[in-house]
Order: structure tokens, then C-alpha cells, then sequence
């Protein structure tokens, strides 16, 4: 038998159980079961004596089970069964389960997050037992989840039992002094410094006592939760049983004993080391909200506001030092939902290292999002939508990349894919490299509002929005931190859906560079001839972003010019993606302009505000325009809402300016727009579009030798893409036919707008990767450039030119002949190896196969339908662009070419000609 | 004053043993019938769902919200069918149990265990005074 110095285990355990019941009726004082959590909460936040006896009921009551266990395995080795009475050992052999309930009911007590689950998880499991089973789980623990027949349970019922029998057996009332003092000393000097934590809710990680982990990892094994409780029913059976035993059984008995012991030791084990949230493997330490939280519990503390400070309906120390901070913007005042339902930390710690553990300083981000704003009470729902949508992907950007460097079929290039997955394969470094900054997974790791140089940051990248106050507390944090001076900045940046144009802008100056060019800005391809000093160019003329990116003033989107923001036209489900997942852009995209511009003659589609989906109502409600509510919205040729196009009871539309209130007249589209079935096909783009930002070709290449950084792992790499580009243009955009999704069956194409997307030659070689030869692709890519203006390009700027055709740039001649005429085409630059001008998308007159485009469903105009657009070119070679005899082209240009003059000369060999042909250069 | 049955010892210890018996069966008996009605006048409180509720799954106090688009709404219990855990979190497409990971799908049939059991559905009903709906634990 083990004899300590201060007696027996036996008279360890018992002193543990007296210290724990002395402590528990001290801390008995400030709990109260009705408000378990918030009592305690009260306790740990402002109440540090009673935090002492809190820790000191916890500590002795752990040394008691352990040491419990300790004194009955050291008397079985005895073996002492045989000397005790049948009717003491079978009481001895139920006060372990009753320790087991005592220890249990505690834990319940504390009513948070992990004790509700827990009391719910027992009764249930005991509840499964047949027939008793219901009734005893009501006797001990009611039937609604009620702590105050667990307090008395706890308190009194199994107190007492536990004390009667142990008195019986060791036949004396009170444990020895030396025990007493020994464990009290101990047990004091860990509650001075650790205090088991309460878990709030937000963790999503749910676990039950150390002791119960095996058996949270046996529920979770078994599909049968009754071979758990029988399990313990059956051991406590064996151990009453052992006393009956032959002493040869009995002592196989208590191995098996002890190595199921051992066994679920470390499925405890295994529990608190190796479980994370839903009980999925997540290695590491145990540092959840509910274990004990190291940290002196007399540390000064400042001055506590009485009540406390309350959030989301529960106590939150945050706030206790963070007060006054404003600008979040209503919906996310600290007053009302605090602040670690976003930033976490432990709202029940008031001294800072302890309180800041934990801590996401910069919540939103993809990554924990689903924890801070997407968690239950929030935005549950919107979350997994934008980390299944198009920013969040980069699918497209994918998919083509692949197919461009040969690593993806065009079939494959369509298949929804995540930037997340990323390889190693050349196309997929030179993504990491090049490209996979601008995605709304992109961590935000620093404060500040996002700009060229700091991209992603999940719902931040469009909903943080820093004022200039807020922009000058974050500089002087930043300032004093330096110093080491800094306290947290009051002014915080507001969450809102205030979102301007910068969010946008930060991505969107890329690429297509929509972002830019809607505001009327166009990348110079290196600054003006003579600049010495960037900072030297007019501002009035020049814009400087990023990188020294420079960028010139040209037309801007006319919308811009009438200030609507890029949120005005484009809508919450459209951005944030309807919860699919698409393949590409275009699949993400549901607006478009005849969306507010009803066609010429016809009223804007419209819905009453009562069918508004929910989330459009929401939004309505936290935009707070003045003025009476709409009766209608406008909406999309798909259905969905536009809240800010309203519609009055006359069928006037108007646009709200979703930021500032105000409103805009929504004209329809001139006449001319739907006249006739000459320009039935065409976009609204393909006339509105003032310029779009081409660059006729670059080279890629990779150096092996270089230093690059892998955007997705924000790390240095070797070997470097090197991107040469050719000049940026700011020209009219190239026209071109898309494929439009068809209608009851029927194949639909629309005339749109293009620019070269990728003219280049891949150094595929310098990759290693095969073939061995370099690659050299033409593709242009559908692009909306976003300069819309109300007056439509010239006739001729498409009719007669080789641009807009597609030739690219040269001069376009139509001469006369006695045959009828001809069309030339002479290329302003040099001719590639594959036959045609560096910049052109098809030939003169000619056909394109193979890889056309970034996209499947689009194509140059073919053989014909250039024949047929510069049959009306000829026209205009002599005809005004406004005359009548245009002016009728368009509503019936074959009754009008009928009627022409026997003056009129056609190409040779178009329709409703003679003769001939055209002919190529 | 007493009153003594003339009962020899062998008799009297046999009755006050029946006696006991019975007193102890019938408080036994009558503990079981108040744990009963305790158990049962505790069922749990109906849930209302505003006309809003978002598309997809959502967690409205005990329930599991389940709306397509705009079409008909579903509820289940957000209690595990496994040991009756409160259901507090959605993820992804899936309905996840925190205790014990027992995963369910949205029209609540089980993807992985331990639950071997559907999620509960809950009765809907229109409730004309919000306009939205109250889902309550069908009889
Ligand atoms: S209670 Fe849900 S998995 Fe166990």
C-alpha cells in the first residue's frame, strides 16, 4: 500500500473531496445556476477571490478523481477486496460512478457552450437505456435542460452520497489535518495561476470534460451509443464482482482492468490532442476556450463598469477596456455585437495577453470567415457563397491559363476549378506568380484599406471601408507603435455596404483593366517621352498608381461621369455569386444594360416591392434612402431584383445611386437602337463603346535562374516569369460574334466587343516543360471594356475598318473596277509566322481554326459576314453616315439595295452583285 | 392505548415485510409517474421563421431552416439525431454535428455518422401575423 507523508491515497482522495466541498460551498455564494454562464462570467471577469475558489473547487475535485482512481487500483493490487464487507464493497463499487456524476454535474454547471452539449449528450445517452433509461436520465438531469436540478443533484444528492460512503468505509468523519493541508496547498497554488475557461460559442470546437474525451471518441466510433453506457455499466459491475472472484480470476480481472484503463487513457488522449472542430483530426494542443487559461488571478485589474458590459447576450471584457469605438456603422456597433464575435480572443479575460490570445486581428478573411461573419447568428449564408464564387475561384483565369499553356483541354478549361488547388505545372506557377494575388482568398494581413499593392481579404476586400478618420487613427497607431507607445485606435473602419469604386479598383485596374477605363484612365505602356519624375506629371493628366503604373486621361464611362458607383449597376447575388459554383465569368454575371434601359418603346421590366427576395429586402432596409418606398423594382432578364431601379406608378424608371440617395433618370434606348434587322445582332457595346485597352502582344518567358514569389503561399521562389509586353492602346475594340446562351432551343449569337487577349509566344523551352519549341498563341477575349458613351461609334469605324474586322491594323481601301469593286487590305505591321499581321484576330476575307479565343463561343466574323459588313462599307465610301440613303440601310438594306443607282458600285461578288470577288492583298 | 393483532412472530414479520413491500412499490410506482409527466409537458417550443429567412440552410433558434431559392421552406430539429446535440453551425452544403461530426445533408438524411437516423423534420405552418412561418415538432 502506498503511505505518504501526509497519509494513504485514500486520505488524499477524501481531503481533495473535502477541500472541494468547502470550495464549493464558497463559490456557491456568486453562482447561480439560472445564469450559469453569466454568473461565472462575472466571477472571471471581476471577481478574482472568487475566481480563487472557483479554481481551487476545480483543482481539488480533479486531484480527487485522480487520486481516487490512484487509492482504488493501489488497494485492488492488495488485494483488499476480500477484507471489506459485501455491503460496504458494493457501496464502494457505486460511489465511483456517483464520483464520476459528481465530477460530471460540475462541469454541466458551468452552462457554457460545451456544458450545454454535454448535459444535452448525457441525457440522451442515458435516456437510450430501455426502460429505466428515460427516467433515471429525467431523475438526474430534468427533462429541458434545466441547471438548477443539476445544482441540487450536485450539490446535495451525490455530495452527500459520495460522503456517507466514504465516511462508512473509512470509518471517520474528517480526513487527516496533514492531507487536508497538503492538497489545499497544492490545489491553491494551481488556482492561483490557472482558471478553467468558459466556452462562449463561437469555437466551434465542442468538448467535454478531459475524462469524458475517450468517451466523446467511442460516441463518435460507435453508432450505437448504449455499448458505451452498458460499458461503463459492465466495469463497475466487474469491479463489484471481483470480490466473488477465485483470486487467480480476480487478478486477470484487474488486468483487464487496468488495461482498458490504459486504453482509454489514451483515447482521452486522443480526444484533447487530436480533435478539432466537428470532431475532425486537427493535431495540436489544447487550447480551446473551455481548458484552463494560464495567468495570475489577482492581476490588476482596471476598474470594472457595473452591469458589465453585454454582447450578443453575453458578458464581454472587450469592451470593458476597448470603450467608445466607434464607426463600424449600425449593423455592427460594439455595443451590440462586441467585438469577439468578429476579432475573437477571450472576452472573459481582462488582462491583455490573456484577453488578445487567440486573437484574429483581421477578421473576414476567407479562411476564418465561416467563424467570425459567417457564423450562425451572422451571415451564415452568405459565406459559403463567396468562397464558391468567381473572385473567390479565379476559375476562368484558371481554366484558360491551362488550356493556353496546353496543360488543359478547351473541354477541361470549362470545368469549375479553384485557385486554391493550384500545382506546380508551368501554366499553374506562372498563375502563383502572375495572378493569383487578385483573388478574394488573398489574405489581408495587413490594416489599411486594400489598394494595387494589397488585394483579397474576403468580405474586407469590399466591405471594409476606412474614412479619413479612421485613416488617420490607423496612421497614428502605426506611428506609436513604432514607439512602442500604441493603444488601439477608437476610430475603426466601417463595415458596411458603402462600397466604393477603390474596392473595386484595387483588382480591376488589371487585366481588362475595367476599373481604370471606367473611370476614364488608360495604361501607358511606359511614362510619356521626357518624364523625368513621375511625381512631376500633371495630376489633371496622369495618374500614378501602384508600381509606378502610369496612366492617362482619356474618356471616361459615361455612367462614371453621371457618378453612379460600380455597386449601382452590379448586384449582391451577381458579386457575391448565387451559391454555385461556375466555371466562368460569364456564368457569375446576371446584368446587363437593357436591365435599366428598356429597348425603345417598351417599359422596364419591373416586380412589386412585396416580391423582393430577402436579401434585396435587407439591403433595402440598411440603405435608408429618404423618401417613400418604391412600389416597384426593377429587375434582370433572369429575375433577380434590382433594388435601386425603381419604377414609379407612371412606369418612370430611375436609378437610385445605391451610396448617396439620390436619384438618376433611366431614359430608354434610342430608336435607332432597334430599328430594323441590320444591327438586330449587335450589343449594346458594340456601337456605345468608346475605346478599350489593347496591348497587341507580349512574351512570356521563364527564368530559372530568377527570383520569383508565389502569391498563393507568400513566399520567395526560384525560377521567375517574366512577362515583356507589347505598347498599350487605347482603341476602339475589335467586333466579333459570342455565343449567347440559346433560348427554347434556338442558338443565339450577339455581335460584341474584343480585344486581343493573349498574342503571344510561350517560351514553353525555357520551362523545361514540352514541346520543346516555343508556343506561339492568337487569341482575343470578349471584354466589356466599361467606357460606354451615349454616342455610338461612326458607321464607318466598323463598316470600313480593318480593326474593328479584325485584320488589325492597316489600310483598308475599296477600289472601283469595271467587275464592280474590291476590297484591299494593306497591314500597317509586319506579318508573323503564321501568315497574318502581329495584331490581327483573323485575315482579310479569311477563316481562323483551332484556338480562336479565351473562349469557346466566340469567333472572328466569318468569310460572309465580313463580305456582308463591307458591302455596306462600300456604301459608305460614298455615302454620308447620316444621309437617308443610311439611314434606310439599316431598317432594309436589301429593299434599298434593290432600289440602288445604277451609279452605285458593289464589291464584286457579294450579294446582290454581278460579278467578281473580293480579292486579298 | 394499542392494538395488538393476536399474530404469531413468524406472521407479523411476514406481514410488516408485505407491508413494506407494497408502501415501497407504490412510492416507487408513484415516482415513475411524476418523472413521466415531467418528461412529457416538456416539448419543445415552435420556432418562427421570418418571410426573409436567406436561400439555402440557415439556423434559426432550434431549427434548421432549408430554403431553395425562393421555393418551399423545410425545418428540422437542429437537435442530432445521434445524442441530441444543439446543431449551431452550417457548413458548406452540409449540416455538421459538433459533438460527435455526424453529418447531414440538406433535406436531412444522414451523409456520415455516427447518426444513423435523418434530422427531424418539423411541421411548417404559415403565420399570417409576420408573414413568415412557424415550424413546430409534429404530433
Ligand atoms: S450528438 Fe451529434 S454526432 Fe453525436
Amino acid at each position: 500500500m502506498v503511505i505518504t507523508r501526509w497519509g494513504t491515497l485514500g486520505d488524499l482522495a477524501t481531503a481533495a473531496f473535502v477541500v472541494a466541498v468547502v470550495s464549493g460551498v464558497a463559490v456557491a455564494v456568486p453562482y447561480e445556476s439560472a445564469n450559469a454562464y453569466g454568473s461565472l462570467a462575472a466571477i472571471l471577469l471581476g471577481n478574482p477571490a472568487a475566481v480563487f475558489f472557483r479554481n481551487l473547487h476545480y483543482w481539488s475535485a480533479q486531484a480527487c478523481l485522480v487520486l481516487t482512481l490512484a487509492h482504488v487500483w493501489d488497494r485492488l493490487r492488495a488485494p483488499a477486496e476480500q477484507r471489506i464487507p459485501r455491503g460496504i464493497w458494493l457501496r464502494l463499487a457505486i460511489t465511483l460512478p456517483v464520483l464520476l456524476f459528481l465530477m460530471l454535474s460540475g462541469f454541466l454547471l458551468r452552462g457554457d457552450a460545451d456544458a450545454r452539449q454535454a448535459l444535452r449528450i448525457v441525457t440522451e445517452a442515458i435516456a437510450q437505456v430501455p426502460l429505466v433509461g428515460p427516467l433515471a436520465a429525467t431523475f438526474a438531469f430534468g427533462a429541458a435542460e434545466r441547471l438548477d436540478l443539476v445544482y441540487v443533484q450536485h450539490a446535495a444528492t451525490a455530495t452527500i452520497v459520495v460522503w456517507l460512503f466514504v465516511v462508512e468505509h473509512a470509518r471517520r468523519l474528517w480526513p487527516k489535518p496533514a492531507a487536508i493541508g497538503v492538497v489545499t496547498l497544492v490545489a491553491g497554488a494551481l488556482s492561483l495561476f490557472l482558471s478553467p475557461g468558459l466556452h462562449d460559442g463561437s469555437d466551434p470546437v465542442v468538448k467535454g470534460p478531459w475524462y469524458f474525451l475517450g468517451l466523446q471518441e467511442i460516441l463518435h466510433w460507435t453508432p450505437w451509443p448504449l455499448v458505451a453506457v452498458l460499458g461503463g455499466v459492465a466495469v463497475v459491475a466487474l469491479l463489484y464482482g471481483l470480490r466473488a472472484m477465485r483470486p487467480d480470476r480476480a487478478m486477470k480481472a484487474k488486468g483487464a482492468l487496468l488495461v482498458l484503463l490504459a486504453a482509454y487513457g489514451a483515447l482521452c488522449a486522443v480526444g484533447a490532442f487530436l480533435r478539432g472542430a466537428n470532431w475532425e483530426l486537427a493535431p495540436g494542443l489544447p487550447t480551446g476556450a473551455g481548458n484552463p487559461i494560464a495567468g495570475f488571478v489577482f492581476a490588476a485589474k482596471p476598474e470594472l463598469p457595473v452591469p458589465l458590459p453585454v454582447a450578443m447576450g453575453r458578458p464581454e471584457g472587450c469592451l470593458v477596456c476597448h470603450r467608445g469605438v466607434t464607426g463600424l456603422g449600425d449593423a455592427h456597433r460594439p455595443e451590440a455585437v462586441g467585438c469577439a464575435s468578429c476579432h475573437g480572443g477571450d472576452t472573459l479575460a481582462l488582462d491583455k495577453a490573456r484577453a488578445h490570445a487567440r486573437m484574429v486581428a483581421i477578421p473576414g478573411n476567407l479562411s476564418t470567415a465561416m467563424a467570425s461573419c459567417g457564423q450562425g447568428a451572422c451571415h451564415a449564408a452568405i459565406v459559403p457563397r463567396v468562397e464558391r464564387s468567381l473572385m473567390a475561384t479565379m476559375s476562368g483565369i484558371v481554366g484558360i491559363d491551362r488550356m493556353v499553356f496546353g496543360e488543359a483541354t478547351p473541354g477541361e478549361a470549362l470545368k469549375p476549378v479553384h485557385v486554391k488547388d493550384l500545382g506546380q505545372t508551368p501554366a499553374d506557377s506562372h498563375l502563383r506568380q502572375l495572378c493569383a494575388l487578385c483573388h478574394l482568398g488573398a489574405a489581408k494581413d495587413k490594416f489599411g484599406p486594400n489598394d494595387e499593392g494589397r488585394r483579397g481579404g474576403g468580405c474586407n476586400a469590399c466591405h471594409l471601408a476606412y474614412d479619413a478618420k479612421a485613416l488617420e487613427a490607423l496612421d497614428r497607431y502605426e506611428r506609436e507603435k513604432k514607439q512602442g507607445t500604441a493603444q488601439a485606435p477608437t476610430a475603426h473602419p466601417a463595415l458596411s455596404l458603402d462600397i466604393g469604386n477603390g474596392q473595386c479598383f484595387s483588382c480591376h485596374s488589371r487585366s481588362g483593366r475595367i476599373a481604370t477605363s471606367y473611370e476614364g484612365w488608360h495604361e501607358l505602356h511606359e511614362p510619356p517621352a521626357g518624364t523625368k519624375d513621375l511625381a512631376g506629371l500633371s495630376p489633371e493628366r496622369y495618374r500614378i498608381v501602384e508600381e509606378d503604373r502610369v496612366f492617362e486621361r482619356v474618356k471616361p464611362d459615361i455612367h462614371h461621369e453621371r457618378g453612379l458607383d460600380c455597386i449601382d449597376c452590379h448586384t449582391s447575388i451577381e458579386i457575391m455569386g448565387d451559391g454555385r459554383t461556375h466555371a466562368r465569368k460569364r456564368d457569375q454575371l446576371r446584368v446587363g444594360c437593357t436591365d435599366c434601359h428598356a429597348p425603345a418603346g417598351k417599359r422596364l421590366a419591373s416586380m412589386p416591392a412585396s416580391s423582393l427576395d430577402p436579401e434585396s429586402k435587407r439591403i433595402l432596409a440598411q440603405r435608408k434612402w429618404s423618401g417613400p418606398a418604391a412600389e416597384r423594382h426593377g429587375m434582370t432578364a433572369g429575375g433577380d431584383a434590382l433594388v435601386n431601379v425603381v419604377v414609379d406608378s407612371t412606369g418612370k424608371p430611375a436609378m437610385v445611386r445605391k451610396r448617396a440617395g439620390d436619384r438618376r433618370e433611366l431614359k430608354p434606348t434610342a430608336r435607332v437602337c432597334v430599328e430594323g434587322r441590320g444591327h438586330e445582332r449587335l450589343s449594346c457595346g458594340s456601337c456605345h463603346t468608346a475605346w478599350a485597352p489593347r496591348c497587341n502582344s507580349c512574351h512570356t518567358a521563364y527564368d530559372p535562374a530568377g527570383k520569383g514569389f508565389d502569391f498563393l503561399t507568400n513566399a520567395d521562389v526560384k525560377g521567375e516569369w517574366v512577362e515583356k509586353l507589347g505598347p498599350f492602346v487605347a482603341d476602339l475594340p475589335t467586333l466579333g460574334v459570342r455565343g449567347l446562351p440559346a433560348v427554347d432551343g434556338k442558338a443565339r449569337e450577339s455581335v460584341d466587343t474584343f480585344v486581343p487577349g493573349m498574342i503571344m509566344t510561350l517560351d514553353i523551352p525555357s520551362m523545361g516543360g514540352k514541346p520543346a519549341q516555343s508556343v506561339f498563341r492568337r487569341l482575343y477575349a470578349h471584354l466589356e471594356p466599361h467606357t460606354t458613351r451615349r454616342e455610338a461609334r461612326t458607321c464607318k469605324s466598323c463598316h470600313n475598318d480593318p480593326v474593328a474586322l479584325g485584320y488589325g491594323r492597316g489600310e483598308l481601301r475599296y477600289e472601283r473596277g469595271t467587275g464592280g469593286g474590291r476590297w484591299r487590305f494593306v497591314p500597317a505591321g509586319p506579318i508573323l509566322a503564321d501568315g497574318l499581321p502581329a495584331d490581327a484576330w483573323t485575315g482579310f476575307l479569311g477563316t481562323r481554326t483551332g484556338m480562336l479565343s479565351t473562349r469557346e463561343d466566340v469567333r472572328p466574323f466569318s468569310v460572309d459576314e465580313q463580305r456582308r459588313i463591307l458591302l455596306v462599307g462600300a456604301c459608305l465610301t460614298c455615302h454620308e453616315e447620316r444621309s437617308a440613303v443610311m439611314r434606310d440601310s439599316v431598317r432594309d438594306f436589301a429593299s434599298l439595295l434593290a432600289r440602288r443607282s445604277p451609279k452605285c458600285v458593289l464589291p464584286a461578288g457579294s450579294p446582290g452583285a454581278a460579278t467578281g470577288a473580293g480579292s486579298r492583298p | 392505548m394499542s392494538f395488538n393483532l393476536p399474530l404469531s412472530e413468524p406472521r407479523r414479520k411476514f406481514l410488516r415485510k408485505v407491508l413494506s413491500i407494497a408502501v415501497g412499490a407504490s412510492l416507487a410506482g408513484l415516482l415513475v409517474q411524476m418523472l413521466r409527466r415531467e418528461r412529457e409537458s416538456k416539448s419543445p417550443a415552435p420556432v418562427s421563421i421570418p418571410p426573409d429567412v436567406s436561400a439555402g440552410l440557415t439556423i434559426i433558434e432550434g431549427a434548421i431552416v432549408y430554403r431553395e431559392g425562393e421555393g418551399p421552406i423545410r425545418a428540422y430539429a437542429a437537435r442530432c439525431t445521434h445524442l441530441g446535440c444543439r446543431i449551431d453551425r452550417i457548413a458548406g452544403d452540409e449540416i455538421v454535428c459538433p459533438c460527435h461530426g455526424s453529418r447531414f445533408r440538406a433535406d436531412g438524411s444522414v451523409v456520415t455518422g455516427p447518426a444513423t437516423k435523418p434530422l427531424i423534420a418539423l411541421r411548417i405552418e404559415p403565420d399570417p401575423k409576420t408573414g413568415g412561418w412557424i415550424a413546430r415538432a409534429s404530433a
